[in-house]
């Protein structure tokens, strides 16, 4: 790549060519770039969001459309007619915000007594918090689904969400920088008045977290709508599936031979909450990544 | 808000309430870590020492599943795909992703909306996107394909193909680099501009300030997502299960495939947690050469400041 365009915005400098001209070109160059990546990045989208609007014969045309002519709504017909994709969707949305919920309040509780509360063995337990962020979750799946079984609840919804409801360590981690960054005279006018300390984290600190506990439920919506792997190993009836689930197996259920419309269809309805939070929360989201670095 | 009341009879210090609250803080998330993580850590450890077929009792075979991974063609081939997975993903998803941040902290308009576009990718679960892919990649009518038609390149057939299987993984893995764009990008704008000044100074150029300067500042953050992404690549599972089943030819037969497979199609429980413990050991082993290397290649500006 062109090595001028990452010069930062210049500073005084003998000219050469008018800094302006020069400046200008590099704008252009920056902007040409930019625009061909993010060609690449949106080009998928485009061909899923016509595939999903083709007619069958259209969906196989060589050279393919772009714009479907005729525009059809029987892809999305069939899928709901075919499978219990509206099924899905409740199963995905009631995981998704029994884990939300319980993730928000019991991480919070744990960060604010890390962050402000002393007790002996405080900063050990943080360390072993940190540490689990390390470990992949392969390695305690077996014994995870053995719970599961023991409990009675495998092929249920209660098995995905179960292990999400006591806080998650990264979400702790980064409340608790939160909550450090808060002036402390407001905990010690709060207990001065006769607050006890729960009082001082519902009534005084919590409402102050807000930010920070939308990025979380940004984070949340999305790991726990786009997980897969846990939900496959516990649910084997589909009326149990969430939606990722339900997308992977809809492939086969057609026989030999894939429906690229109707799948295409249903792709675009798994994606769709996910792109609306993206663009409704951008900020929160690009903002707590940035801050934090999660996700490979 | 009330104050509290207490009995009298359990008068407590102020100190000794904070201790208890503290306990009570950390006391659901500690119960989760222990019912949910750190046992069942602790129980697949046991579990690699045994045979196991879900329906029967766990059986001590001492240290016989370690001793027959060595000798377990799947085991290598599984490694080397993921191995090969990662070393060609990683560094190309870290470069274009420095490539596009370095271009959005140029002081142009509509950075904030490119960001978010080159982001998109990234909020799309695993599931629909390989799906997504499965279908561009398509070799009769695959957008890709038609793309390299108008460049009058006659595609291959990709994920159908044993010698394009795996690139075509990777070629998907290179349109998310949201993450890591997103967090260069930060870093980048971390770099006091006063550095690049007293570069310029010295006559440096463009690709001095690069060098001299972006590369060093930005070095911890390279570090962080080095790491990170090594270790994200090992865990690759939904693509390879939902485009190829780990086909053709076990071309994309990944780690964490096989170890799917032994665990919960031939239900194998004793072999698989032995799986996944090597899995755990190789990324530490991984994570701690990165670590060791560090010392070479990353920067930390406090390390002067001293």
């Amino acid at each position: 790549m062109n090595n001028a365009t990452i010069v930062r915005p210049s500073l005084p400098r003998r000219v050469h060519m008018g800094r302006r001209a020069q400046s200008r070109i590099a704008n252009l160059l920056t902007y040409f770039l930019l625009g061909v990546g993010m060609l690449f990045t949106l080009i998928p989208f485009v061909w899923l969001l016509s595939s999903a609007f083709k007619t069958p014969e259209k969906i196989m045309a060589f050279p393919p459309q772009f714009i479907p002519s005729p525009i059809t709504f029987e892809n999305f017909r069939y899928i709901f007619e075919k499978t219990h994709f509206e099924v899905f969707f409740y199963n995905s949305f009631t995981v998704t915000a029994v884990s939300l919920t319980s993730q928000l309040f019991f991480s919070s509780l744990a960060a604010y007594g890390f962050a402000r509360l002393r007790f002996a063995g405080r900063n050990q337990l943080f360390m072993v918090l940190l540490g689990t962020m390390m470990i992949p979750f392969q390695a305690y799946m077996i014994p995870r689904f053995m719970i599961m079984r023991t409990l009675g609840i495998l092929d249920t919804l209660a098995a995905v969400f179960l292990p999400y409801l006591f806080g998650g360590a990264f979400y702790i981690f980064l409340l608790r920088q939160y909550y450090l960054s808060l002036p402390r005279e407001l905990d010690e006018a709060a207990i001065m008045d006769g607050c006890n300390f729960f009082q001082v984290f519902w009534y005084i600190l919590l409402p102050l977290t807000k930010p920070a506990l939308y990025t979380i439920a940004v984070l949340e919506f999305l790991a726990s709508w786009n997980s897969f792997l846990e939900p496959l190993i516990y649910l084997n009836t589909q009326s149990k599936f969430t939606v990722a689930l339900g997308l992977s197996l809809f492939r086969y259920s057609f026989g030999s031979r894939i429906e690229w419309g109707p799948l295409m269809a249903a792709t675009l309805l798994v994606a769709l909450p996910c792109l609306i939070v993206c663009f409704a929360a951008q900020k929160e989201l690009i903002g707590g990544i940035a801050t934090t670095g999660i996700k490979g | 808000m009330t104050p509290p009341t207490r009995s009298p009879v359990f008068r407590l210090t102020l100190r000794q309430r904070e201790t208890i609250s503290g306990y009570l803080t950390i006391l659901p998330w500690f119960v989760g870590f222990l019912v949910f993580t750190a046992g069942p850590m602790m129980a697949s450890l046991y579990y690699s020492l045994t045979d196991w077929g879900l329906v029967d009792q766990p059986k001590f075979i001492g240290l016989m599943n370690y001793q027959k991974m060595l000798s377990d063609p799947l085991v290598w081939q599984s490694l080397w795909v993921t191995v090969k997975f990662t070393i060609t993903s990683v560094p190309a998803r870290l470069i274009l992703a420095l490539i596009v941040a370095l271009l959005l902290v140029r002081p142009i308009k509509g950075t904030n909306l490119m960001r978010t576009i080159y982001f998109i990718p990234s909020v799309v679960g695993g599931v629909p996107v390989a799906l997504l892919w499965m279908w561009m990649l398509n070799a009769d009518y695959g957008i890709v394909n038609y793309f390299l038609k108008l460049l009058g390149i006659n595609g291959p057939g990709w994920i159908a193909d044993p010698k394009w299987a795996l690139w075509s993984l990777v070629l998907m893995s290179c349109w998310n680099i949201g993450s890591p764009m997103v967090i260069l990008v930060a870093g980048l704008q971390n770099i006091a501009p006063h550095l690049y000044e007293a570069a310029e100074l010295d006559g440096a150029n463009g690709w001095d300030k690069f060098r001299f300067v972006t590369i060093p500042m930005l070095s911890p953050t390279l570090f962080f997502l080095l790491v990170s992404s090594v270790i994200g690549a090992f865990q690759v599972f939904d693509a390879a299960y939902v485009m190829t089943s780990g086909g053709p030819l076990r071309a994309t037969y990944f780690y964490l495939l096989y170890f799917y497979q032994t665990g919960f199609r031939y239900l194998n429980m004793g072999y698989a947690s032995a799986l996944v413990w090597l899995l755990f050991v190789l990324i530490i082993i991984m994570t701690a050469l990165i670590f060791r290397s560090s010392s070479l290649w990353v920067f930390y500006e406090s390390e002067v400041k001293k």
